[in-house]
């Protein structure tokens, strides 16, 4: 598990830096799917299966070709190149390192807490092993048409309302 | 009298100046002069129709009783350690406020029906009686107050009120300067009254030595001086305290009263209309610093220093006005100089503990003060507006009601027989034979004093009425209009008769009703002269007194003595009383060229250096500034965006070393 | 799984944030913003998924459900906004398309 977890891990970081520094905007396309890849992966390794299914299908399926297909439609010439010892990439660059060793501390800290019981005090009723004895997806299901009925049936409005307003922005105006 | 109407009578006597104040102030020009020619004098006699029945009222009661405490209204509230402190609005009516609120309202109504002649030409009319009513409430908070608070506000609001009016011809240079003298003058005074006022609260000491923090005066009054149980709450007698206090309250009361060193004032007061000269500068504002020493009268019998240093000093003032008087030319001006004097003798009455004659002279004095200077008024209006006696002479043939007039105020003034101040400056003089410092060289002054006012004041009688016209204005001179003679001949009658107050007509004792009626509040005088004393000194003071009288006749009726005698034996004598013994120029020397040399210096040394310089430091230090942080307001998003992701971990970061 | 992946996890998770972040801020194209964003909506939803499968609750998998929906409506419109912007003849440079000076 570990071992999957390292290899999942270091593609997607790498995958990450290469979505930054490519200098072709089709390379930092190339780059992303790698990423999302690698995320599904992570996913599995986390007995999400159905997210895992979605992020290969809706991200690296069709957000990315849609992404392609801009770059392709606008077909950005310009290569830009960023210089490593730029302020804001220093600056930039240095916040984000601190950022992650923070978090990173953090939550080792929090395990620590958590040998002691108290992090983990009120566990939820889904454990992994009930629910691999139940069914993931089924799990996740009946979590998303039960209890969490609204924000599903707001987030199928929030895709209606994406919908018409990239018809309306991308709508090829008459001559003004 | 019950509370209730002593109450209402209290918010007529207070409240029906200010509503006259209140309607001509905010209605301006558009109040027509007609109401305010009836408005102005009409509250004024309302309220001393108010302070007539609210005496009667007093009078109802047992002379123990005569003293009213009237809680208007609750001013300050604060909450603190020793039980908090508050300022009411409490009003105190005993007989000495009663005295003060009836020449306040009686001769200042007489005075206000005068203005209505006096002013009636005058472009500011309605302003005038807008002042002068606002100056009448201040008086009387002043006189009514029963703590510090409300003594020192109304003390602030009179000097206001004094400054207004002096400076009330405003286009004139000379009259805004002295509205300005006196006003800076009356602020010095301030400050000692309220420096005394802080001494007070902060060290009284209640029977059990608990610190009182009390502005109220029966509370300080009843925690001062011997008392019932001998309790002193300013330490003992005499003590160093009692002492200070006694004199920053005098500081107070020479500013008001013009004694010196705070004197220079009153002369140039009398750039003001007329009517504010009987007013406020004769009648009742300078008197507010006799009012002030008999009304704290326990403190100052505590503190004999503060008193022999006060009584001094009003003999002294006494005797330099009294000096100065002989030689000036302007007719008010000598008036000013006799209150001056005149008011020295009520300070040094009140500083060796006889107040009730200080009191006595107050009245008298009011009346024919008053009387003089609105007798000089329709003499100045009769002849153009001139006022240097010297343009003057023979005005008794044109001035037939004004010419007696003033001569009864001379006569009154002068100390001749009969008259009300013979019976004022008689009893106030014989008891400086046993009371206070240095006796009885000051009494001798005094009778100096007063043989110096009979010279004076009969000097200017005949200069300006008798003799021969001087000037073409003095030969053409016509009587003033009704409106003015008929208060003037009121205050005649009042200075002609009001000395007969004192004798009693059952006994023909010399005892004066004023101090039977003002003992509740003063208690009895410490000693009397013997009788056998005081007839010599009577007799012998009046003799001087009348002497004086003669030889003014002799100098100017008769002219068998030269007038320029003494200007030619003894210069420097007559040099030091015209030009006013130098005070004037002596303060400029001291104060005034030291103040302008150092603002000077200020000015071309600190003024570019320091101000200019931090000014312009700040200046150059923003721009700096700015040119610096301008370079963050790229107007890129994405630089916005940087600021906040790395105040962001930043803010991370705190929170995890918070947390570890 | 053990606990002892759980920092990683959130630490990976961070990783990419703090990546997609950095590449918002120094990246001019603005199709390579949006994939940055994407990164680190995407990072997000690797914390979330985290965070309920060690604590026993399926919250995590479905707001991250609702992440990839609202991700997904993002793209949808930012892309069109993109082409607008393009079409009206400016650049692919979000500095030039800045509007916030003078």
């Amino acid at each position: 598990m570990s071992v999957i977890f390292g290899l999942a891990a270091a593609v997607a970081v790498v995958a990450a830096l290469g979505v930054v520094v490519a200098q072709r905007t089709l390379y930092s396309a190339l780059a992303l799917v790698a990423n999302m890849v690698a995320l599904a992966v992570l996913f599995l390794t986390l007995d999400a299966q159905f997210l895992a299914a979605v992020q290969i299908i809706v991200y690296a399926g069709a957000v990315m070709v849609l992404f392609v297909f801009i770059i392709a439609l606008l077909s950005p010439g310009a290569q830009e190149r960023l210089h490593p010892l730029e302020a804001r990439v220093l600056i930039g660059g240095l916040a984000a390192v601190a950022f992650t060793v923070v978090v990173a501390r953090l939550t080792l800290n929090g395990v620590s807490v958590a040998a002691s019981g108290r992090f983990y005090g009120r566990l939820g009723p889904f454990a992994p092993v009930l629910v691999d004895r139940h069914g993931q997806v089924q799990t996740l299901g009946e979590q998303l048409f039960t209890t969490f009925l609204l924000p599903f049936e707001l987030s199928s409005l929030l895709l209606l309302v994406a919908a018409v307003g990239a018809v309306y922005l991308s709508r090829r105006r008459r001559a003004s | 009298m019950d509370a209730a109407t002593v109450r209402l009578l209290v918010a007529g006597i207070l409240g029906l100046p200010t509503l006259g104040f209140l309607v001509v102030t905010l209605g301006g020009t558009l109040v027509p002069r007609r109401v305010v020619r009836l408005l102005g004098p009409g509250v004024i006699v309302g309220a001393f129709a108010c302070v007539v029945l609210l005496t009667v009222g007093v009078l109802e009661r047992a002379p123990a009783d005569r003293s009213i405490t009237v809680t208007l209204w609750h001013w300050l509230s604060l909450g603190g350690k020793h039980g908090g402190f508050g300022a009411t609005f409490n009003v105190l009516v005993d007989p000495l406020s009663l005295v003060m609120m009836g020449v306040i309202t009686g001769v200042g109504g007489l005075i206000h029906i005068y203005s209505v002649g006096y002013m009636a030409e005058d472009r500011g009319f309605n302003r005038f009686f807008a002042y002068m009513n606002f100056f009448i409430t201040s008086m009387l908070v002043l006189v009514l107050s029963a703590n510090l608070v409300f003594l020192i506000i109304g003390w602030a609001m009179v000097a206001f009120a004094s400054y207004a009016l002096i400076a009330f011809w405003y286009e004139r240079p000379t009259a805004v300067a002295a509205g300005r003298k006196a006003f800076i003058t009356q602020v010095i005074g301030d400050v000692g009254l309220v420096l005394a006022a802080f001494l007070i609260f902060l060290n009284l000491r209640g029977r059990s030595g608990n610190l009182l923090h009390t502005v109220d005066f029966a509370t300080i009054f009843a925690n001062v001086g011997p008392g019932a149980h001998f309790h002193n709450g300013l330490g003992p007698a005499g003590s160093g305290l009692v002492t200070v206090i006694g004199l920053l309250l005098f500081a107070g009361a020479a500013a008001k009263s013009a004694q010196w060193p705070l004197h220079t004032w009153l002369p140039d007061a009398m750039e003001g209309p007329t009517p504010v000269s009987a007013l406020i500068h004769a009648a009742t504002m300078v008197t507010a610093g006799v009012y002030l020493v008999c009304r704290f009268h326990p403190i100052f019998e505590q503190a004999p220093t503060a008193g022999a240093v006060v009584a001094v000093i009003g003999m002294g003032t006494a005797l330099m006005a009294a000096i100065i008087g002989c030689t000036q030319f302007d007719i008010k001006r000598v008036i000013a100089y006799s209150t001056m004097s005149q008011i020295g003798l009520m300070i040094f009455s009140a500083g060796i503990g006889a107040y009730s004659a200080a009191i006595f002279q107050l009245v008298a004095h009011a009346f024919f003060k008053a009387l003089l200077f609105m007798a000089a008024g329709n003499v100045i209006h009769g002849i153009g507006g001139e006022q240097d006696i010297r343009q003057m002479g023979g005005l008794r043939r044109r001035l037939r009601f004004t010419y007696p007039a003033f001569a009864v105020g001379t006569l009154a003034l002068s100390g001749i027989p009969l008259f009300a101040g013979w019976f004022s400056k008689e009893e106030l003089l014989g008891n400086g034979l046993v009371l206070g410092p240095a006796t009885p060289w000051l009494w001798v002054a005094g009778v100096v004093v007063n043989v110096l006012t009979s010279f004076y004041s009969f000097r200017v009688l005949w200069v300006t009425f008798h003799g021969e016209a001087h000037g073409e204005e003095a030969s053409k001179a016509h009587e003033a209009p009704r409106v003015m003679v008929g208060p003037v001949l009121v205050l005649a009658a009042l200075a002609a008769l009001f000395g007969f107050t004192n004798i009693d007509f059952g006994t023909f004792h010399p005892i004066t009703i004023v101090a039977t009626f003002l003992a509740p509040v003063f208690g009895p005088i410490a000693r009397v002269p013997a009788p056998g004393v005081a007839l010599l000194a009577l007799l012998v003071g009046t003799a001087l007194s009348m002497g004086g009288l003669g030889l003014a006749f002799l100098v100017y009726g008769r002219q068998a003595i030269a007038r320029d005698l003494v200007p030619r034996r003894a210069p420097w004598v007559y040099q030091l009383s015209l030009q006013k013994f130098y005070w004037d120029e002596v303060y400029d020397a001291m104060l005034a060229r030291p103040m302008v040399g150092l603002a000077t210096a200020c000015r071309r040394v600190i003024e570019p250096g320091v101000f200019n310089g931090a000014v312009d430091g700040v200046r150059s230090a923003v721009q700096t500034l700015a040119d610096d942080f301008r370079t963050f307001q790229s107007g890129l998003l994405r630089d916005y965006a940087l600021v906040f992701f790395v105040f962001a971990v930043i803010g991370l970061l705190v929170l995890g070393l918070h947390l570890t | 799984m053990n606990h002892n992946l759980f920092p990683g996890f959130i630490g990976l998770s961070a990783a990419l944030f703090a990546i997609g972040a950095v590449g918002v801020l120094v990246r001019r194209n603005p199709i390579v913003v949006f994939m940055c964003i994407e990164l680190m909506l995407n990072a997000g939803n690797l914390a979330l998924i985290a965070f309920g499968r060690f604590t026993h609750t399926m919250d995590g998998q479905v707001f991250a459900l609702i992440v990839i929906t609202v991700a997904a409506s993002e793209v949808v419109v930012g892309l069109a906004l993109i082409t607008g912007v393009f079409r009206s003849g400016r650049g692919l440079d979000v500095d030039e398309l800045s509007e916030m000076r003078e």
